[in-house]
């Protein structure tokens, strides 16, 4: 409250003008008729004192002038009657005539009772009296007259004078002030009018006031407060619209927006609290606040709010809360407050507007959260890496990863943040997949493949990206969610599966086996080539989709009549019976079959064929060999064991012993030789060339040394070795020992089947890498039936026991040379004799000869 | 004097039987295979027959064994199969083919004299 001034002290500026300009006036008036009558009263005395001075001194004068004679002369008779003619002056009051010593003479009025005015005695007092001394004579030699004059009557007029002036003064002021107040009143009415118009305008902003005749000031007031209420009205619509904007603005909140007083009482209440409070706006004025809000009150909002942010331009302080609020019925919801406190203004009441509240609903955004919050979680839970990246910024960087990624590479989150995924490529960059991955992303595509990625640790997993981009409402893809799986063991095993696969495939295609897939339905999908072999059926036996009984009709066909056809049962998964085809088209053979119901699987059945006509046939034969070994072995048995016997029993003479003797001898020897080459036999059969030695050996050594250890065999026999031109210095590749025993066995047969004295030839060709050595006899030869015996085991061609031998030595020819790649080719005719070729291969062109043979060659005839 | 036919591929057995039974009163015959030895049978009707099985030539010791068998005019003639093959099956074979005893090479000559004497005493 500003400090009263001492001008509005004594001047109450509150007055209207016009009592002020009166009062002002009166004040004037007043004032100046008092100093007036001050400096008047003052000066009228100085000048009836003065007056009075020269009065007395005037005549004093005089009464000298006239006593000056009777003074000198003492006459104090003359003195008093002529003083007394002054005395009677009007205004003197006493005259005193000394000598010159000082001795009143006379003293008029002679007494202190004088008669005087009664009027005047009052007035008479002596400073009233101006007393004028004059010398009489020279010097005052004659005395003095002294006359007391007293200004009363001066004054008197004076002051009637004075009286007069003051009371024109007076009226000239009243006057004046009647005037100045009827001037004022008429000169203030316009005023006063405009003032009513200018408290007018607040409720009618806009009106116009009319301007009369009025003085220019008020016509530039009138014009002024015109504008100023022009602009009133615009800027009081302006108001209006924007309140109305204010108030659409809040209608349309869907936040409840509530105004609340210093005791937490409703005072204004949003549209919306009807929706988010279920109560409508008029119900809640005045209501506290904690109705809505429990908990909240006036306190409750003054603190909430003073500790809350500052707002230094509007000066409110506003803070942000969540609170459960409460809905119409009990219901409680949460609810975001923002709550504001506003500054208070000076003249605010108690029910004045404090704070303003605006309440959100945040069920939704609770769920909303909470839902978010579940993804989150749930993207972080995931056992894949989720990767999400923001294809938008150069170089397509990460922007999110859960910690399974972390988890399966090794990188840390914030690694892999900000950078391009294909950083886990390592150094590995050139993958077809990686390009596929890019032009997926580019067309806004899914994708899912496998890329080999490297973790931090630098070790390799093969990892499946599925790829889908996030597009934004355009269409264009915004971000892009990968999630990887290490599916490296997946991987190995798909890899290992498929490795498999082909390997299955390709024994199923190599195998001799023959397979034949039947499908659940029982249609025949599928059967490789070695099925298609055995039958002789072409490949559009897997196009007719034959059934199980069509199959076997088919297959029954093939085989024997005499032979029962056993039908397929592939239905009985548990048994595991081999069923035997005897097959006679397209040719003769042996199957076996097995058939396999695949119940884990598809439900297919799987038949498994199996040639086994060889295994037959070397069965029979090996059962046939043993057979005939046994009966081999045992025959000269028979000798050795029969005649010991009777040796031993039986008294013989000398010759006669020495001939059984001999017939044991050679028989024994016999059954030595046999047991010989048959386990020459089994060796060379059951090491399958593993024994052999093979060298680089010349042929014409190789002959030689052979012939030569032979040579005791020969029986008086004729040989003849011709190795042709250009062959003698042929160099085979085979292992000497073993070749020479093959050369050794046929020249023995040679010579045993051939009469003594005959000619043998031992010839040898080229052709092509292998060299062909002929031994050629001229002897018994053999008939085309036991040409075709020859390399039977045990088979002889004179079976009489005349010629003796074991029927081994051409099994084992033909297992040695054939082991070394070579062929032997035998010609032979009954009663002319039989040439044996040995094919063996050449040594390489150029190669060293390696052979060097036990002892120095004799030149042999 | 009873007569005794050997056929036998292997000329050291059959000296060896020959040898076996020269203290004998028998008279020897020898065939060196089936078809002769058939032959012979039919010529000389010998009370015992030594038969090896596994000969070469047109008849084995079976076939000529079932032939004198199923010939009314030889089935007396008693046989005695000589063979290397000494299994069930083979022994089957010549219960077969009517044989009427078994000799498993190597036979001892003293075996093989009592089994004739045996064959021809129970004749």
């Amino acid at each position: 409250m500003p400090r009263p001034s001492l001008v509005t002290l004594f001047f109450p500026t509150r007055w209207r003008l016009r009592h002020q300009v009166l009062c002002l006036l009166i004040g004037v008036t007043s004032l100046t008729m008092l100093l007036l009558s001050q400096i008047s009263s003052r000066h009228l005395s100085t000048v009836a004192s003065e007056s009075a001075r020269r009065w007395a001194h005037g005549i004093a004068q005089a009464a000298a002038n006239s006593a000056a004679y009777k003074l000198a002369t003492r006459d104090t008779k003359g003195i008093e009657v002529s003083l007394r003619q002054f005395a009677s002056l009007p205004g003197v009051a006493r005259i005193e005539a000394l000598d010159q010593q000082g001795h009143v003479l006379v003293v008029l009025p002679s007494g202190p009772g004088r008669d005087m005015p009664a009027s005047d005695r009052g007035v008479a007092d002596p400073s009233a009296l101006e007393m004028a001394w004059v010398p009489v004579g020279l010097d005052g030699r004659d005395g003095s007259i002294g006359v007391s004059f007293s200004s009363k009557a001066e004054t008197l007029n004076l002051e009637s004078l004075r009286s007069d002036t003051m009371v024109a003064i007076g009226v000239t002021g009243l006057l004046s002030i009647v005037g100045a107040s009827l001037l004022l009143g008429r000169a203030l009415a316009p005023l006063q009018r405009v003032a009513g118009f200018a408290r007018t305008l607040v409720s009618q902003p806009g009106a116009q006031l009319r301007t009369r005749t009025d003085s220019h000031e008020l016509r530039e007031l009138a014009r002024a407060l015109n504008e100023a209420s022009m602009l009133l009205q615009e800027q009081h619509a302006a108001i209006h619209i924007r309140d109305q904007h204010t108030q659409g603005i809040v209608d349309a909140v869907p936040d409840a927006i509530i105004g609340i007083d210093a005791n937490g009482s409703i005072l204004r209440a949003s549209p919306a609290v009807a929706s988010i409070f279920g109560r409508e706006p008029q119900d809640l004025i005045g209501r506290p606040l904690a109705e809505l809000l429990p908990g909240l009150s006036g306190d409750d909002a003054e603190s909430r709010t003073l500790a809350g942010l500052f707002m230094r331009s509007s000066g409110t302080h506003v803070t942000r809360f969540q609170i459960d609020a409460l809905r119409h019925g009990g219901t409680s919801f949460p609810a975001e407050v923002s709550l504001a406190r506003l500054p208070p203004s000076p003249g605010d009441g108690v029910d004045a507007m404090r704070y303003a509240c605006a309440v959100r609903d945040v069920t939704d955004q609770r769920t909303l959260d909470a839902q978010l919050n579940l993804y989150v979680r749930a993207l972080e839970c995931s056992s894949n890496g989720i990767v999400i990246a923001d294809l938008s910024l150069a170089g397509k960087p990460t922007i999110y990863a859960n910690a399974a990624f972390t988890r399966i590479t090794g990188y840390d989150t914030t690694e892999a943040v900000g950078r391009n995924l294909d950083f886990l490529q390592g150094e590995d960059r050139n993958q077809h997949e990686t390009a596929l991955l890019d032009t997926a992303m580019s067309q806004g595509r899914s994708l899912t493949m496998i890329a080999r990625h490297y973790r931090a640790d630098g070790s390799l997993f093969f990892d499946e990206i599925s790829i889908a981009p996030v597009l934004d409402e355009n269409g264009k893809p915004q971000h892009c969610v990968c999630i990887l799986d290490d599916v490296t063991e997946r991987e190995r095993a798909r890899l290992a599966i498929a490795e498999r696969n082909a390997r299955l495939n390709a024994i199923f295609d190599l195998s001799p086996d023959g397979f034949v897939v039947f499908d659940r339905e029982g249609r025949l999908v599928h059967s490789n080539q070695a099925f298609l072999a055995m039958t002789g059926w072409s490949e559009t036996v897997l196009i007719e989709g034959l059934n199980l009984a069509q199959f076997d009709q088919r297959l029954a066909t093939l085989c024997a009549p005499d032979a029962s056809y056993p039908a397929v049962r592939p239905m009985v998964a548990e048994e595991n019976r081999v069923d035997v085809l005897q097959l006679v088209k397209p040719r003769q053979r042996v199957l076996t079959r097995l058939a396999r119901h695949n119940a884990g699987g598809q439900g297919e059945s799987i038949l498994y064929f199996r040639d086994v006509t060889h295994e037959t046939q070397v069965d029979r034969m090996k059962s046939e060999f043993l057979t005939t070994a046994a009966h081999e072995l045992r025959t000269p048995m028979v000798s050795v064991f029969g005649f010991t016997e009777l040796l031993l029993h039986r008294p013989v003479s000398e010759e006669r012993r020495r001939d059984v003797l001999e017939t044991i001898h050679r028989q024994s020897s016999l059954l030595i030789a046999m047991i010989n080459d048959l386990l020459d036999l089994a060796r060379i059969e059951s090491r399958q060339g593993v024994d052999l030695q093979r060298e680089n050996t010349p042929l014409a050594l190789l002959v030689k040394d052979t012939v030569e250890r032979m040579a005791g065999a020969m029986s008086g026999h004729v040989l003849h070795i011709e190795l042709g031109c250009g062959n003698e210095n042929a160099v085979l590749w085979v292992d000497p020992v073993k070749t020479s025993r093959a050369l050794t066995n046929v020249l023995s047969n040679a010579v045993k089947y051939s009469s003594t004295g005959s000619v043998l030839d031992i010839s040898s060709e080229v052709k092509g890498t292998l060299l062909g050595i002929a031994v050629r006899d001229r002897g018994m030869g053999m008939s085309a039936e036991q040409l075709s015996r020859v390399f039977e085991r045990f088979y002889r061609a004179d079976p009489s026991g005349n010629i003796p031998g074991t029927g081994l030595g051409m099994s084992l020819v033909k297992e040695i040379v054939e082991q070394q790649d070579g062929q032997v080719e035998i010609q032979s005719q009954t009663g002319e004799g039989t040439i044996v070729t040995l094919w063996l291969p050449l040594a390489a062109a150029g190669a060293s000869v390696d052979y060097a043979p036990p002892r120095p060659i004799k030149a042999s005839g | 004097m009873k007569r005794i036919l050997i056929i036998e591929d292997q000329p050291d057995i059959r000296k060896l039987i020959h040898m076996t039974l020269e203290f004998e009163r028998y008279e020897i015959h020898e065939a060196a295979d089936g078809g002769l030895g058939l032959r012979m049978a039919k010529a000389l009707l010998p009370d015992l027959m030594l038969l090896d099985i596994m000969m070469p030539g047109e008849l084995d010791g079976l076939q000529v064994c079932r032939c004198i068998k199923s010939d009314p005019d030889l089935a007396h003639i008693k046989v005695v199969l000589l063979t290397a093959r000494g299994q069930a099956t083979d022994r089957e074979a010549g219960n077969k083919v009517g044989a009427d005893e078994y000799l498993v090479k190597p036979f001892s000559p003293l075996q093989l004299i009592d089994v004739i004497e045996n064959l021809i005493e129970a004749a």
